[in-house]
């Protein structure tokens, strides 16, 4: 379970307030969604949770150890080809296990190649790879799947809901699409316009990618959403 | 094809070189089978073998106190910025000034031996060596350090595969210049300060009128100096390639 209480977060050197107050909660096996205007502080938040920043007030509580992060850039090493910068997070790991994973986000024909050689979309899955090779209790993904196509793009949320469902990895996956957050989250959150605080929150109940946006309830739902996206 | 042109370059040198031998005296031009003997005397005798590698031998240990300096110095002012800042000025006057001046107040130092030349040698390529690590550690990128931070990588393993890597292209790059700036150097500083080495025995040789003989030891310094650059950038080369794929 991750606890996030009483959140503030000011950048000292241009005395900028990020966030201004969120507090939520990611219940175990739980796939909670942040959908929030550009610039609000998503990453900002998930840097904050990862360990990376803290300069922060307010309470951050994870009572498990691992936490994998799929980078809003992918952050591979330019040095090492697709294979080796899997399986650097988890030196101990099968090779066996890498290879699957690789396959399973479809670059495996591509493993020895650096990343120089791949595209944007490419680059992204392998940074998916590492952080499913990593092993995480918790998966933080920041707009991860931005650079892909719509077809690859659902394919990919396909495979994070199977992943959720096979190993009960609990996953805060931000974004600024409506419909991915809508196909793929148990729970949704709404930020706020910076300095961010949650403006509305939303359960879905219906299993992630096995539901229709066309229906009345999702056009409803997506409606909502815009709108308290819209609010000043 | 580079191959022929260099061959058809060659050709014209020792051309030119037979023409001027035929005009002037050997005192100036000396002929192409006098300076071949001398190379031959030369590459026979064990002494003046011996003085080949006495000059080698100084530019190794030229290498490595640069290194030993460079590295450290470089390392600060990678990581301080207020050392880094103090320290522009002082290698900005480093870079300009002619090794002779600093060569001058070295023979007051330490005499007339070999270490004046070490000593020049090593402050002509400080700087180059400093700038190089201190660029390299300014280049590291810090999403890749928090990504392996992220990850948990152990310590080891955020210096060799990440920190190391992201240095490595600034430290040979760095490398590769100072090399042929320590040779050319290292051989002036001998000429001016000492009678042992491959520049004490130019300035003999000078001193004793023997043209051919200055011609000879310059003929073994570029041979020399020639093969350990090409030696030097396959090894560096190499070292890049096995980064890449490892
Ligand atoms: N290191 C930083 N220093 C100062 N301001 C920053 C820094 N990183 C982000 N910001 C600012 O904080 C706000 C939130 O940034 P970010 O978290 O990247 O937004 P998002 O990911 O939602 O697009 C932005 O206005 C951004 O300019
Ligand atoms: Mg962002």
């Amino acid at each position: 379970m991750l606890k996030v209480k009483n959140l503030k977060k000011v950048y000292q050197e241009h005395s900028l307030l990020a966030i201004k107050d969120l507090s939520f909660t990611v219940h175990d096996s739980e796939i909670v969604m942040i959908i929030g205007p550009s610039g609000c502080g998503k990453s900002t938040l998930l840097n904050i949770i990862s360990n990376n920043d803290n300069n922060y007030l307010g309470e951050v509580i994870f009572d498990k150890s691992k936490i994998g992060y799929v980078f809003q850039e992918d952050r591979l090493l330019p040095w090492k080809t697709v294979e080796e910068n899997v399986r650097l997070v988890n030196m101990e790991g099968e090779r066996e296990a890498a290879l699957k994973i690789l396959d399973a986000v479809d670059i495996l024909p591509f493993k020895d190649y650096l990343p120089k050689n791949l595209s944007g979309g490419m680059r992204q899955r392998c940074s998916i790879a590492r952080a499913l090779y990593y092993g995480s209790d918790l998966l933080l993904l920041d707009e991860p799947f931005k650079s892909l196509d719509h077809l690859l793009r659902n394919e990919m949320l396909k495979l994070i809901a199977k992943i959720n469902q096979d190993t009960n990895i609990s996953i805060l996956y931000v974004t600024h699409d409506i419909d991915e957050a809508l196909l793929l989250a148990d729970r949704i959150f709404v930020l706020s316009k910076r300095p961010s605080i949650i403006a509305d929150d939303f359960r879905i109940i219906e299993h992630p990618m096995k539901r229709n946006l066309e229906s009345p309830k999702f056009v409803d739902l997506k409606n909502r959403i815009i709108n308290t996206l819209e609010r000043p | 094809m580079t191959k022929k042109y260099n061959i058809i370059s060659f050709l014209i040198i020792m051309t030119i070189w037979w023409i001027g031998s035929k005009i002037f005296s050997p005192l100036v031009v000396p002929s192409i089978s006098m300076v071949g003997g001398s190379i031959l005397k030369i590459l026979s005798s064990p002494y003046l073998r011996y003085q080949i590698l006495l000059t080698l031998s100084r530019l190794l240990l030229t290498l490595i106190i640069a290194n030993l300096l460079g590295f450290s110095i470089g390392y600060f002012a990678g990581v301080n910025q207020i050392f880094r800042k103090l320290l522009k000025p002082i290698l900005s006057v480093l870079q300009v000034t002619p090794p002779v001046a600093i060569l001058i107040i070295a023979i007051m130092w330490f005499g007339f031996n070999g270490k004046p030349a070490i000593a020049i040698s090593v402050l002509a390529i400080l700087p180059t060596i400093i700038i190089s690590v201190q660029e390299g550690i300014l280049n590291i990128d810090n999403k890749l350090i928090q990504m392996g931070k992220t990850f948990k990588l152990s310590k080891e393993s955020i210096f060799k595969d990440i920190i190391i890597p992201s240095i490595s292209p600034h430290i040979t790059s760095g490398w590769k210049i100072s090399l042929g700036a320590a040779c050319k150097t290292i051989v002036m500083g001998e000429v001016l300060t000492t009678t042992t080495g491959i520049g004490g025995n130019i300035s003999e040789a000078r001193m004793n009128l023997e043209s051919e003989g200055v011609i000879a030891w310059t003929i073994i310094t570029i041979v020399l100096f020639g093969l350990i650059d090409q030696i030097v950038k396959i090894l560096l080369n190499k070292g890049k390639k096995t980064d890449a794929k490892s």
